[in-house]
């Protein structure tokens, strides 16, 4: 991948994993009003619009931040498989991505409820499962954050290999050119 | 997800093995997982409610208030 479209891919990886951050935030604190608000109108509306911004706001960027990512990986020297920092990445937001997928489901279950739940009578609606979800994926998107920038060493053993190949290839071009 | 430092790529590695912070992040994110393993199974878990949370099954729980209070 040349340097511009690498720098564009990585723009577009940055947007779409910040994006997803600045999402789940905002569903920890929409969780947190609904277990939290005694106005029964709020908590019913809380439960609605993270339904609404589940499928229109964090899946998307939880999947595009996924893709581009993989875009990164096989578009540049770092590789997919090559270092455990990307490797334990690329877990984290399979992980995250498959947890936000099908957590849509219970954000469904949850409109539900507050679509049927009568004035005033809320308290079977309150749900603590929101508020872990966005926490648990928030710190598991800080985690990836942290390793996109200090890129911790260690290579694995397909790395190894790699390199060892590159190296072998590079010392015979070498060898070649000297005996030329 | 993977992106080179500016204007270099990946310095040539020379360590061997996994990495100590890999051996790490793998035992505490065991540990994570048999807490809410664990909790899922006491009933207690954030994917309890609705059709089965993490599980995906169909069947949609009934909402039960006390269950869900921290």
């Amino acid at each position: 991948m040349g340097p511009r479209l690498r720098k564009f891919s990585l723009v577009v990886h940055v947007v779409a994993s910040v994006g997803w951050l600045g999402a789940a935030s905002v569903f920890l604190v929409l969780g947190l009003v609904g277990l939290t608000s005694q106005d029964a109108a709020v908590v019913r509306g809380v439960y609605l619009a993270m339904e609404a911004a589940g499928w229109t706001v964090l899946v998307p960027f939880a999947l595009a931040s996924l893709g581009t990512g993989l875009v990164q990986a096989f578009g540049t020297k770092w590789g997919l498989l090559r270092h455990y920092w990307v490797v334990v990445k690329l877990v984290l937001t399979l992980l995250g991505a498959g947890v936000v997928l099908l957590y849509t489901e219970t954000l469904a279950y949850l409109a539900d409820l507050a679509t049927r739940s009568t004035a005033g009578d809320i308290s079977g609606l309150r749900d603590i499962g929101p508020v872990m979800h966005a926490g648990i994926g928030m710190l598991l998107l800080l985690v990836a954050v942290t390793l996109s920038v200090y890129k911790p060493p260690g290579m694995t053993r397909y790395g190894h290999r790699r390199q060892m190949q590159r190296e072998q290839a590079r010392q015979r071009g070498q060898g070649t050119v000297a005996a030329s | 997800m993977a992106e080179p430092s500016p204007g270099t790529g990946p310095a040539p590695d020379a360590t061997t093995g996994v990495p100590r912070w890999v051996k790490v992040f793998v035992l505490l994110g065991a540990v994570v997982v048999a807490l809410a393993v664990i909790a899922m199974l006491a009933g207690h878990g954030p994917g309890d409610r609705g059709p089965g949370g993490h599980l995906g099954t169909a069947e949609a729980h009934p909402p039960v208030a006390a269950e869900h209070h921290p």
